[in-house]
């Protein structure tokens, strides 16, 4: 059975009350009756001891004041039932043989009492007998006192006791409301609000204006409610500056990866080599960067080959090609790696294609400041490739295969302003209406022979 | 049967000491040989009668006629004298006499005497408290008090 805090109150309260009222009731009066019983028992003896005392003094010297006195005294109580002098004389048998005593009422208070009447007055009477012995004659002293006003003082003293045991009954409703207002309902605020702070409400105080327990427990509450609530606090800042950080640290990522692979790198540790079987790679190379980096400074330099690349960057995402990386003044970028659906041979054209263009307007843009400016060149192959990473520090995602320096060689083997596209790339692009083509004939690449190749170009 | 003279018995017994309580009454006598009943000089025996005495000296009266209040002052009973009143006066045995005065205080009926072992002392006593009256020998030294005579 689980008993919570106020039924607790609630039945300690009542086990006091019952405990005291049993104590009230019936204990004490029962305690008190016996020591009014015996405290009476032995007035009423001393008494009957004085006037014996004093009718042996009477009897052996004639001075009847003690006697007389003990008498007023006994008189002068109004509780006096009576008082008896009891002759006993010897009388002998029948047959003389022996002697039996007898028992007279010499002389009583109030008068004419006879012994067989004192000795059927029981009822509601306390009687001490003491005896006397003088020359003349020798007896007792009866006393009897009546016990009335001691059952009266305890019928009173149970009225008392019922209206004592009243008064704490209703005193204990009062102390249990009290105990659970003060004790029980404070106790149960702090475990509604508990409750709520646990589903994540840290906005909850308990109002307790009270000094004790339950006030110091109200106050700890509150302090500890206050803390989650900072630490909470303090955990979400740290969190969202964790998930900025883990953003950037995505797009720095993002920068270096393609998402697939950076997600897969992310989850696992690593990221797998990937057979593709068909790569569209693109290759751009600035004309005589060599030549001309001589000629500007090395600031200029590189702020014009971040103008371009920067450029460049921008236009791959356009398109949905993935940069693999810049070597030196060359760019190289890919499409249908590493997910062939996001792009296409098509867009790497495409991209190519827009890429010339920005270069032939800066160039442009540059001689008419009287700047220097960049030519450059762009070649274009398909064909399968394996796409992966490698090594754990630095690492980037790359591509290798033959088509990969396939595609630098129509780069190296193309013209500046045009992009130069192998067979293959072609063949994959021919029918598009969006491009135009200049087929150049078998032309000699590095390494490879002579190949055939084709200048593209938008049509108009 | 036995229950019967038991009855009987106690009937007889009974009878007796009726017969003998009646003998307890004071049979007052005016006159005797050899005793003289004296009084505090203050009392007013003017007219007092042997049977108003006889009530005054048995204590069943506690006043004079002038309202002061009896004094009574005896002989102790295990004394010549005081055996001599209880026996001459009261017409009483020492042990109907004590227990005659006890019976009085206990029953509240009146003020046990003043009793004495010295003649002298008694007559001091009655000399001296106003209201006494007691029984002497015609023989002691009786100034400072009144001897009574009494009316018939």
């Amino acid at each position: 059975m689980r008993l919570n805090l106020t039924l607790r109150i609630w039945l300690t309260v009542a086990a006091v009350v019952i405990s005291f009222t049993v104590l009230v009731l019936y204990i004490l009066p029962s305690q008190q009756e016996k020591y009014f019983l015996r405290a009476f028992e032995k007035e009423v003896e001393n008494l009957a001891t004085t006037v014996a005392t004093g009718t042996e003094i009477a009897m052996k010297e004639g001075n009847y004041k003690g006697v007389e006195m003990a008498i007023n005294f006994a008189k002068s109580d109004k509780r006096l039932r009576y008082v008896a002098l009891i002759l006993t004389d010897t009388i002998p048998n029948e047959n003389e043989d022996g002697f039996t005593l007898e028992h007279t009422a010499m002389t009583t208070f109030p008068p004419k009492i006879e012994y067989e009447e004192i000795q059927r007055i029981n009822d509601s009477c306390i009687v001490k007998q003491s005896p006397f012995v003088s020359e003349m004659m020798s007896g007792t002293i009866m006393v009897g006192f009546k016990t009335d006003e001691i059952e009266e003082n305890m019928d009173r003293i149970r009225l008392v006791a019922i209206i004592v045991s009243i008064v704490v009954f209703v005193f204990g409703i009062v102390l249990g409301l009290w105990l659970a207002n003060t004790i029980s309902k404070p106790v149960r605020a702090i475990r509604d609000a508990a409750v709520k702070v646990g589903r994540g409400d840290l906005t909850q105080q308990v109002h307790q204006s009270s000094k004790d327990e339950i006030g110091e427990l109200s106050n700890a509450f509150n302090k500890m409610v206050k803390d989650l609530s900072a630490a909470q606090t303090e955990i979400e800042e740290k969190t969202h500056r964790l998930e900025e950080e883990k953003e950037r640290s995505e797009h720095l990522l993002l920068n270096i990866l393609p998402a697939e692979i950076a997600e897969e790198l992310k989850d696992h540790g690593e990221a797998k080599a990937k057979d593709f079987k068909s790569a569209t790679i693109l290759f751009t190379d600035f004309k005589q960067f060599t030549q001309m980096s001589e000629k500007l400074s090395a600031a200029e330099l590189l702020g014009e080959l971040n103008h371009c690349f920067k450029a460049f960057d921008l236009i791959c995402e356009k398109y949905k090609i993935e940069k693999i990386k810049t070597i030196g003044d060359a760019y190289m970028a890919v499409g249908g790696v590493p997910d062939p659906s996001k792009s296409s041979t098509k867009h790497v054209v495409q991209a190519a294609l827009e890429m010339a263009n920005f270069i032939i307007n800066r160039k442009k843009e540059r001689v008419e400041l009287g700047l220097l400016p960049f030519e450059m060149r762009a070649g274009i192959h398909t064909g399968p490739v394996v796409a992966g990473i490698v090594g754990v520090k630095k690492f980037q995602y790359d591509i290798w295969g033959d088509t990969v320096n396939t595609a630098s060689r129509m780069e190296s083997s193309g013209e500046v302003g045009k992009v130069n596209i192998s067979q293959s790339t072609y063949e994959l692009i021919k029918d598009d209406p969006q491009f135009t083509f200049e087929y150049r004939g078998k032309v000699q690449a590095k390494g490879k022979g002579e190949v055939d190749m084709y200048f593209v170009g938008l049509a108009n | 049967m036995k229950r019967q003279i038991r009855q009987l018995r106690w009937t007889i017994l009974g009878v007796l000491l009726c017969s003998g309580l009646i003998s307890w009454a004071p049979q007052f006598k005016s006159n005797y040989e050899d005793l003289v009943i004296i009084a505090h000089s203050g009392v007013q025996l003017y007219g007092l009668e042997s049977k108003q005495f006889e009530r005054i000296i048995f204590a069943e009266e506690s006043s004079w006629p002038d309202g002061k209040k009896v004094h009574i002052g005896l002989m102790k009973t295990s004394q010549e004298l005081g055996s001599k009143v209880a026996d001459q006066v009261f017409e009483m045995s020492t042990r109907e006499f004590d227990k005659y005065w006890l019976a009085l205080v206990f029953e509240g009926r009146g003020q046990a005497p003043e009793f004495f072992t010295s003649e002298a002392d008694l007559v001091r006593y009655v000399s001296r408290q106003e209201g006494a009256v007691g029984i002497v020998s015609k023989t002691v030294d009786l100034s400072g008090v009144q001897v009574i005579e009494l009316q018939n």
